[in-house]
């Protein structure tokens, strides 16, 4: 199990996607998301907070995710983030290139050398 | 939308971001207690649970970047840091920044000197209520071919009965007078006016009032006196209103003491001073005068909200009224002209000030030709540096503003220094300046001037800090990181500087061209013989009118001009009313040659001057035909005359004028009369009013036939002409301590005095002319110099494969003389082109004069040659390794 701790290492847009992913279900907080991605990768994505940070920074001044300040399960303060209609869109959007990229590269590897 | 918005916005944006990083401290400190408490949850101690939590939170300082994408960080974030990088680049090339400083001070300063003359004679308002709408009505004679002529007292009186668009019109007419009655008398301008005149001003006493209706037309005798003849005369008495002073003979009282700021202001050939020192009310009813005796100079006040377009019309219908009523009038096709009192003070200057803005614009545009391309040099240099920028993501925004700021931290010094140039050269620009202009009104650096400067400044800043910057973002990123430096590459930015060096020499060669011409026409003016001898003649004034109220002024003046003739060293001497070229008053009137019809006579108009004797033959005016005056031309003996050339030819074309009878009006007791006099004598034309032009013919009479006070005596003498003032002083006390000399002056100080707005307008062009040469050699060296070392490599492969130096040199100079062929073959379609708007102030000269353009096209190649030889003697001595090696 490799820990891909900088997920800037990797494509761009990936780090993206994830959190939106992520956010699909409902709201949650900076560490229900690096949780969540954590969870469902099975541990192949650590986000730490030097990456999730910005990377909510700027989800957040493209308008796709919204945060607000709410109260999280064990009674602490922690700022809640959702999904806007346009990171909807923006989440089908990345989610058919990405499945359009990760096509084109098996085709491409699974090919007769 | 509410104007506070976009400041409310301002405010936002900087305390949003205030804010947006405080949540994310919060948000962060919120993180970190999460984590924390995960860790206790797994069974961490505190101390552990925090440390874990601190590890994972590594980086994270850099969340606090700069907000990117918000659009007002963008512009205003890091200011500070961008000056402070901008200064230490100006720090670190030390050459540049002094030569560019240098550069843009000489032409921020040239300007701001410059146009503090503008702005003092063209744009300053005069010191009146509401000067826009004070105006001269001036009246044309279009038969006789008169403009800008002054109007009779009968014309005054149609004018404000007929006009619907003038609130009040006033009339004056200015003389001189003595104030008598002490042990000083003292001649000084007067000025006769209506007694509305100081209203139609719009200006008030210091000290009483102006005149009553009462007080004119030979009413009680009135007086009102300016500031400085208060103080010099008067010793400033507070109680001077109601006191009777002594002058012109009579008694007037003091009704009003003008406040030191006031000043009349009248062009020129009105022959309106503006050393007028005191006022009276005309003596005379001036509506019963004939209405075609012109004298009356006519200042108006238009009703509030009037255009000078409609006050036109309105005078041309006035005029169409007046013509039916008077019919030597409508011989005369009588028309007026309105125009604004402040540009008509100024119409003679203002075509020498206005090309004298346009030069220094020139130069301004040259400084700025060659900032521009020394930007350009050293932008090329940088251009890693930007493409690096760009790369690693800087915005183009963030770039064009570091440029502007480059400007800024370049041109704000550059402004300073260019002010204080400005105010050096403005001290040097008013020693040399002609009185004419230094007369309207203080010259000085003020808020107006100074608001220009700012805006000069300004625009520079811009233009240097985009120039470059339009180059650097078509910037192509990959090539100028890949480019070997110094190679031959033929860049956008090369190619405008080569367009600007092209430029600087068009607008050098018309500067140059210009110079040449003023300075041609300067010299013809200088050889114009003005119909007389200049040199050696001492020239002073007297009011003999004590002796004209005695009754015994004849005798008495020709005692006066014995005891002159009688000191040593005058050669000889004689009086006239009015001396040429003094500007100070006039006399001219309609002629009537024998023969002629009532209507040819209207075309005729002279200067007439009343001179004694010896006068012509002093001045050394030629006689052409007949004889000068003598002894015989007494009062009472048959009236004479003698007429120049221009009136001989006028009257008597193809005949001699010799026994010819001419009607002329004399000076008599009763006044102005016309009387018809034999012409004796035909003497050549004297240019009484300017070297340049020969303005109207004129008549002389016998001063003992016409009598005329004050006269102007000319002393022909052996030596130098000032040595004789005390001589002549002393004479005049041991015959009549009453008399007082003044304007004792040589006349040649009267010629220079007529070539100082030709002097200042020549020596003007030629400072900026070597400016355009020196900034014009400077401009294509620092092209030439910054080419060569680019193309270091070039040469040296050109020597190694056996170039010789000669070829190398040849090669760069060649490369600077077609740059020097286009920019000259521009500069002299520009010059011709210019050489026409120069139209009044040349003097005998072809706007094509071939010398001109010789001079300047030799001094240009000139200069171009010098700025190209150290760059091509560098170019020659590149050494093939070495350049290669560079690499």
């Amino acid at each position: 199990m490799s820990d891909m701790s900088d997920p800037s290492e990797i494509m761009q847009g990936t780090l993206d996607l994830l959190i939106l992913r992520a956010l699909q279900a409902g709201a949650r907080h900076g560490l229900g998301i690096s949780d969540r991605i954590a969870q469902v990768t099975h541990g192949v994505f650590v986000v730490r907070p030097g990456s999730l940070f910005p990377a909510l920074r700027r989800l957040e001044q493209r308008g796709w995710i919204q945060g607000s300040w709410g109260e999280s399960e064990n009674k602490r303060r922690a700022r809640y983030y959702r999904l806007t209609p346009a990171g909807r869109r923006q989440l089908e959007l990345e989610k058919r290139s990405w499945h359009k990229t990760v096509s084109a590269i098996n085709w491409m590897l699974e090919s007769e050398a | 939308m509410n104007w506070r918005t976009p400041v409310a916005d301002l405010f936002g944006r900087i305390f949003r971001r205030k804010r947006l990083n405080n949540e994310l401290d919060e948000e962060l400190r919120c993180h970190f207690d999460l984590l924390v408490d995960r860790y206790l949850e797994r069974g961490l101690d505190p101390e552990a649970a925090r440390r874990a939590a601190r590890a994972e939170f590594q980086g994270v300082e850099l969340v606090h970047g700069p907000l990117r994408g918000d659009p007002f960080t963008e512009v205003f974030g890091g200011l500070f840091h961008d000056f402070r990088q901008a200064w230490r680049s100006l720090l670190q090339s030390r050459g540049f920044a002094t030569v560019a400083l240098a550069t843009l001070a000489l032409g921020v300063g040239v300007n701001t000197a410059v146009f503090s003359v503008f702005y003092a004679v063209l744009l300053k308002p005069l010191p009146f209520e509401q000067p826009g709408r004070l105006v001269m009505v001036w009246s044309n004679f279009q038969k006789t071919g008169g403009q800008h002529a002054p109007t009779s007292g009968p014309i005054l009186g149609e004018l404000e009965r007929r006009s619907r668009t003038l609130q009040s019109v006033s009339g004056n007419w200015v003389t001189t007078g003595t104030f008598t009655g002490d042990e000083n008398p003292e001649q000084v301008y007067v000025a006769m006016v209506t007694p509305n005149f100081f209203g139609t001003l719009g200006s008030r006493m210091a000290i009483g009032r102006g005149f009553a209706q009462e007080e004119s037309f030979g009413g009680r005798p009135a007086i009102v006196v300016t500031d400085g003849l208060w103080r010099r005369r008067f010793g400033a008495d507070p109680n001077i209103v109601g006191k009777s002073v002594r002058f012109r003979g009579a008694d007037p009282i003091v009704v009003g003491v003008l406040p030191p700021s006031f000043r009349i202001f009248f062009s020129p050939d009105s022959i309106v001073t503006s050393d007028v020192q005191a006022f009276v009310p005309f003596p005379d009813n001036i509506y019963q005068n004939p209405p075609t005796l012109y004298y009356l100079r006519v200042l108006a006040r238009l009703k509030p909200a009037t255009s000078l377009a409609r006050a036109q019309e309105d005078l041309n219908r006035v005029a169409r009224e007046i013509r039916g009523v008077y019919g030597d009038l409508e011989e005369e096709k009588l028309t007026f002209t309105v125009a604004k009192t402040q540009a008509d003070a100024v119409h003679d200057i203002g075509p020498a000030v206005l090309a004298v803005f346009g030069g220094a614009a020139f130069v301004l545009l040259i400084c700025c030709a060659n900032v521009t391309n020394l930007l350009l040099a050293r932008s090329s240099y940088r251009r890693r540096e930007i493409a690096v920028r760009l790369a690693l993501g800087a915005s183009r925004i963030r770039i064009v503003r570091q440029l502007l700021i480059e400007g800024f931290v370049l041109c704000a010094p550059a402004s300073c220094a260019g002010v204080a140039v400005g105010w050096a050269a403005l001290r040097m620009l008013i020693a040399i300046a002609p009185d004419r202009l230094t007369r309207t009104g203080a010259i000085g650096l003020n808020w107006p001037v100074l608001l220009f400067a700012t805006l000069v400044s300004t625009a520079a800043v811009l233009l240097f800090g985009l120039v470059p910057g339009v180059e650097w973002l078509r910037l192509d990123l990959m090539g100028p990181i890949r480019q070997i430096p110094g190679s031959a590459h033929r860049s956008s930015g090369r190619r405008l500087g080569a367009a600007l060096i092209v430029a600087e020499i068009t607008i050098g060669f018309m500067l140059v061209t210009g110079g040449g011409l003023l300075a041609r026409s300067l010299r013809n003016l200088e050889n114009v013989r003005p119909g007389f001898e200049a040199r050696r003649l001492l020239t002073f004034q007297v009011a003999l009118s004590p002796w004209l109220y005695a009754g015994d002024q004849l005798t008495r003046e020709r005692d006066w001009e014995a005891r002159l003739a009688a000191l040593p060293g005058v050669e000889a001497l004689g009086a006239t009313s009015h001396l040429p070229l003094a500007d100070a008053g006039n006399w001219y009137g309609p002629f009537r040659a024998e023969g002629a019809t009532r209507v040819d006579a209207a075309a005729n108009l002279a200067d007439y001057r009343s001179v004694t004797s010896g006068y012509l033959e002093a001045m050394e005016a030629r006689l052409l035909e007949g004889r000068y005056f003598d002894r015989r031309d007494r009062a009472g003996s048959s009236s004479v005359v003698i007429v120049d050339e221009l009136v001989a030819h006028a009257a008597w074309p193809g005949q001699t004028a010799l026994g010819k009878r001419i009607e002329v009006e004399h000076m008599t007791a009763d006044g102005f009369v016309p009387m018809w006099s034999e012409v004796v004598g035909v003497a050549e034309h004297v240019r009484n009013h300017s070297l340049a032009k020969r303005l109207r013919g004129e008549i002389y009479m016998p001063y003992e036939q016409s009598p005329r006070s004050p006269l102007s005596y000319v002393l022909r003498t052996k030596e130098d002409p000032l040595s004789l003032i005390s001589a002549v002083r002393r004479e005049l006390r041991a015959l009549d301590p009453h008399l007082a000399l003044s304007n004792v002056r040589p006349m040649e100080s009267y010629v220079r005095r007529n070539l100082a707005p030709a002097a200042f307008t020549a020596t003007l062009a030629e400072i900026f002319a070597g400016l355009a040469l020196l900034l014009a050699a400077v401009g294509i060296f620092g092209l030439f110099h910054h080419q060569v070392s680019r193309r270091t490599r070039e040469m040296g492969i050109r020597i190694a494969l056996g170039a010789n130096r000669r070829n190398v040199i040849g090669l760069v100079m060649r490369e600077g003389m077609t740059l020097t062929m286009i920019g000259l073959l521009l500069g002299f379609i520009g010059a011709a082109a210019g050489a026409r708007w120069l139209g009044s102030l040349m003097y005998g000269v072809s706007p094509v004069d071939p010398l001109a353009y010789s001079i300047a096209l030799v001094l240009l190649v000139a200069a171009v040659a010098l700025g190209c030889v150290g760059p091509a003697l560098r170019a020659a001595s590149a050494n093939p390794v070495d350049a290669i090696r560079a690499e």
